[in-house]
């Protein structure tokens, strides 16, 4: 069966190419012009992903719809937009999108960043399956929500003190439990989930290293990059050199 | 003197910013054009001459997008006088051939936003090219009254004109997508195709 992928763009010619690209890769696609469109289309079409252009009708609709399936659904989606400003990118990162492209596009643009989504859902899903009856006898429930609140917020700038408030306990019972249960401080395990998924999307997209940054929750691109020497031992460019496929 | 100064600073940040984003939106538009182009095997008479074309419709709309606002300290608005682009840019096709005659009537107090104009004069690029297949001459003719525009046009070697899609059925996928972003009408006529487009 081909996978469902709604195209919420209110520029017939752009909308035409990304359906023909969609097409010819094997999915299945449907177009819609505006917010009403999109939610009376959501149950119907049932989507697995979906596109979304910022700028629809003049108006930040499509961020509107973002919000939606960010408090809404599971439905990953993807920002396709001309805007690459700071003010646009925060706020399009409190959303959520599983990845943000700027046009003019490609073809291989379009499909890594679908493929990649896609496989990241899919992951998600399994390790939720396989993991779930492990999880619960491995740790306590405070520190599950807590991982799950790092999961959640991941894009975002996470305090440690949000943690502990998430968790319920007191800051010292909290660090001592956690470094118990998942053998490393908060801080680390932060930043080693932030770094996890900043090397993914350095491998797989064409995002550059200062979106890449805004995406994880940095506010600049040098911390972002000092963040990640240290971690890595390389920086995010020579890391993309390296790895890049 | 210094709020305004800064004041200042802040509207040329958001011009920017705005202008950059609809560079980039022409850009694509251009790039999915020429990919939908290859998708629907659309044949040019002449390729290079429609690229070439498109590129110009985009370079006289920033032109004129830029005297219309140089008098202005900050734009306030993407809108251009109609008749100063659609002039421009016929005159600019008319210079490498003598087979296409156009009408304009006077529509000098009338402005329309720069992305329907250039959408506009991409249409008109696609019914250029459809002239050259033909080796034919056209005639355009633009009309107005207070919301639409109306483009009437013709060939000189089509006796019936109710019959234009079914001639160019291979090549209008393009052109037919043009007309519906700026939510246009076709009305097929014996003597002539008209399009209607509610840009004003």
């Amino acid at each position: 069966m081909k996978t469902n992928i709604l195209i919420v763009e209110d520029d017939k010619i752009v909308s035409f190419e990304i359906q023909s690209i969609l097409n010819q890769n094997g999915f299945d696609s449907d177009i819609c012009e505006s917010y009403k469109c999109f939610i009376k289309n959501l149950d119907i079409f049932k989507p697995e992903l979906v596109l979304i252009d910022i700028d629809l009708n003049k108006k930040y609709e499509g961020i509107q719809i973002g919000s939606y399936l960010n408090s809404k659904s599971k439905i990953p989606f993807i920002y396709i937009t001309g805007y690459t400003d700071l003010e646009t990118f925060k706020r399009i990162q409190t959303t959520k999108p599983v990845a943000y492209l700027s046009k003019p596009f490609r073809e291989v643009d379009i499909i890594s960043n679908i493929e990649l989504a896609l496989y990241n859902k899919k992951s998600s899903f399994d390790d939720v399956g396989n993991q779930k009856a492990e999880e619960v006898s491995k740790y306590s429930k405070p520190i599950r929500r807590a991982l799950e609140y790092i999961h959640t917020n991941i894009n975002q700038e996470i305090k440690t003190d949000e943690l502990i408030r998430v968790s319920g306990w007191s800051r010292f019972h909290f660090i001592r439990e956690f470094g118990k249960e998942v053998s490393k401080t908060p801080y680390q395990y932060v930043l080693d989930e932030k770094m996890k998924l900043a090397s993914s999307k350095l491998k797989n997209t064409y995002q550059t290293v200062k979106e890449i940054a805004f995406d994880i929750g940095y506010t600049s691109n040098s911390s972002f990059t000092n963040a990640f020497v240290k971690h890595s031992g390389i920086s995010p460019s020579s890391f993309r050199k390296k790895y890049c496929r | 003197m210094p709020n305004n100064l800064e004041e200042n600073n802040e509207g040329v940040k958001e011009i920017l910013d705005k202008t950059l984003h609809r560079f980039k939106n022409n850009l694509q538009t251009q790039l999915s054009l020429m990919n939908i182009q290859s998708s629907t095997n659309r044949t040019y008479f002449d390729d290079r001459k429609v690229i070439v074309d498109r590129i110009f419709a985009l370079t006289y709309l920033y032109d004129i997008f830029y005297r219309t606002n140089k008098e202005h300290t900050l734009p306030s608005d993407t809108f251009i006088y109609f008749q100063s682009y659609v002039l421009q840019f016929l005159q600019y096709l008319k210079s490498s051939t003598s087979e296409i005659d156009f009408e304009l009537t006077d529509t000098s107090h009338i402005k329309a936003d720069v992305d329907d104009l250039l959408i506009l004069a991409y249409i008109l690029v696609e019914i250029n090219d459809f002239r050259m297949s033909l080796n034919d001459r056209m005639v355009l003719e633009f009309n107005h009254n207070s919301k639409k525009v109306k483009l009437k046009f013709s060939f000189d070697k089509i006796e019936n004109h109710e019959k234009f899609p079914d001639l160019f059925e291979k090549q209008y996928k393009i052109f037919e997508l043009l007309v519906k972003q700026l939510k246009g009408t076709f009305d097929y006529k014996q003597k002539f195709v008209r399009l209607s487009f509610p840009i004003l």
